[in-house]
């Protein structure tokens, strides 16, 4: 930073990544809502009023920045708690994928109703038909075209008032794996990202007699 | 007049803060930002977005790097924290803008020069 207020952003020669106009207007504007009234604790910066001059060789001059007086006062942040969610997410295969997720969660949110659960709030997404977009994406076009997605995972959280109310329900889940539709698969291994452990399968036979049959049976539940 | 897909013509970068969606639109030249400028304006941003933002949109000109900031607000479900959204950042927000239509005229498209990636497999 110059005396004058003019700066140059670049970075170290061998490190990676690039420094451009393009760069640097991104990183200007990310996250500061009104780019003319951006709220410091030293400053209200204008970035309308300043100017970028890409210089070549990942260097961009800033220049012509301007500001106000700081602000009379600070941001803070307070959290309350707010419930607690449960979620389950189930994918299903073509043909009609995502006829087929949609009935699922149907039958998910019908335990609920069936079964009284309080559930505040619930958040449906097909991932494979609109999952992120939602009403961006046009669907009808899609249809229009005969596309049918290969696979759709259908994911359905909702919000309870206590966690006993938000586990609960996906204890009704299980069910769709038998009576449900069909092409039910799972959507991975992964676990919070840690390591799970693998297991190999042998089959083999044992002589009868060597085997001295009985039953026993216990019942744990988390 | 011709009509382009706003991925075809600009950049985009957004982020989030409570429960506002913040998203930066980026043109490449002087055509390309008065084009944008006329044609995404809050109102259509809002109806692009639908049920996923409840609350209103608004729209900041920044012509000295070629941006517009457009606001978001009730647009995560909560804010992070509180959200049951897969996205509860809004990281997906600004793709999602650039799913859009717009007319612009016919020397802006041609000059559109964003690049669709080569998918290798």
């Amino acid at each position: 930073m110059d005396e004058d207020g003019t700066a140059v952003i670049t970075k170290p020669e061998k490190a990676g990544g690039m420094v451009s106009f393009d760069t640097v207007r991104e990183q200007l504007l990310y996250e500061v809502h009104d780019p003319a009234r951006y709220l410091n604790p030293d400053v209200v910066a204008d970035f309308t009023s300043l100017t970028l001059t890409d210089l070549g060789e990942d260097r961009v001059r800033l220049s012509a920045a301007r500001g106000g007086p700081a602000p009379e006062t600070y941001k803070g942040l307070v959290c309350t708690p707010a419930g607690w969610a449960g979620e389950l997410r189930v994918a299903y295969c073509w043909p009609d994928a995502e006829a087929k997720a949609r009935a699922a969660v149907r039958y998910v949110r019908s335990r609920a109703e069936a079964t009284g659960l309080p559930v505040e709030e619930w958040c449906e997404e097909y991932f494979g038909v609109n999952a992120y977009g939602g009403p961006t994406v046009d669907l009808a076009a899609a249809d229009a075209s005969g596309w049918e997605p290969p696979e759709v995972i259908a994911r359905l959280a909702w919000r309870t008032a206590d966690p006993e109310s938000a586990g609960r329900l996906g204890r009704e889940v299980g069910v769709l794996g038998l009576s449900g539709p069909p092409g039910i698969s799972g959507t991975g291994r992964g676990r919070d990202g840690r390591p799970t452990q693998l297991l190999a399968v042998e089959p083999f036979t044992v002589e009868r007699a060597l085997v001295d049959a009985q039953v026993r049976v216990s019942v744990a539940e988390a | 007049m011709a009509r382009i897909q706003l991925r075809d013509l600009c950049g985009v970068r957004c982020g989030d803060k409570g429960d506002i969606s913040d998203i930066s639109l980026f043109a490449d030249d002087l055509a390309a930002y008065e084009a944008v400028l006329s044609e995404v304006t809050p109102e259509r941003v809002k109806a692009h977005f639908g049920a996923l933002v409840a609350g209103p949109v608004e729209r900041y000109e920044a012509g000295n790097v070629l941006a517009l900031k457009f606001v978001l607000h009730q647009a995560l479900g909560g804010g992070a924290p509180r959200s049951l959204r897969s996205d509860n950042l809004g990281k997906t927000h600004g793709a999602s803008l650039l799913r859009l239509w717009i007319e612009v005229p016919e020397e802006v498209a041609s000059g559109a020069r964003r690049r669709h990636a080569p998918v290798s497999r």
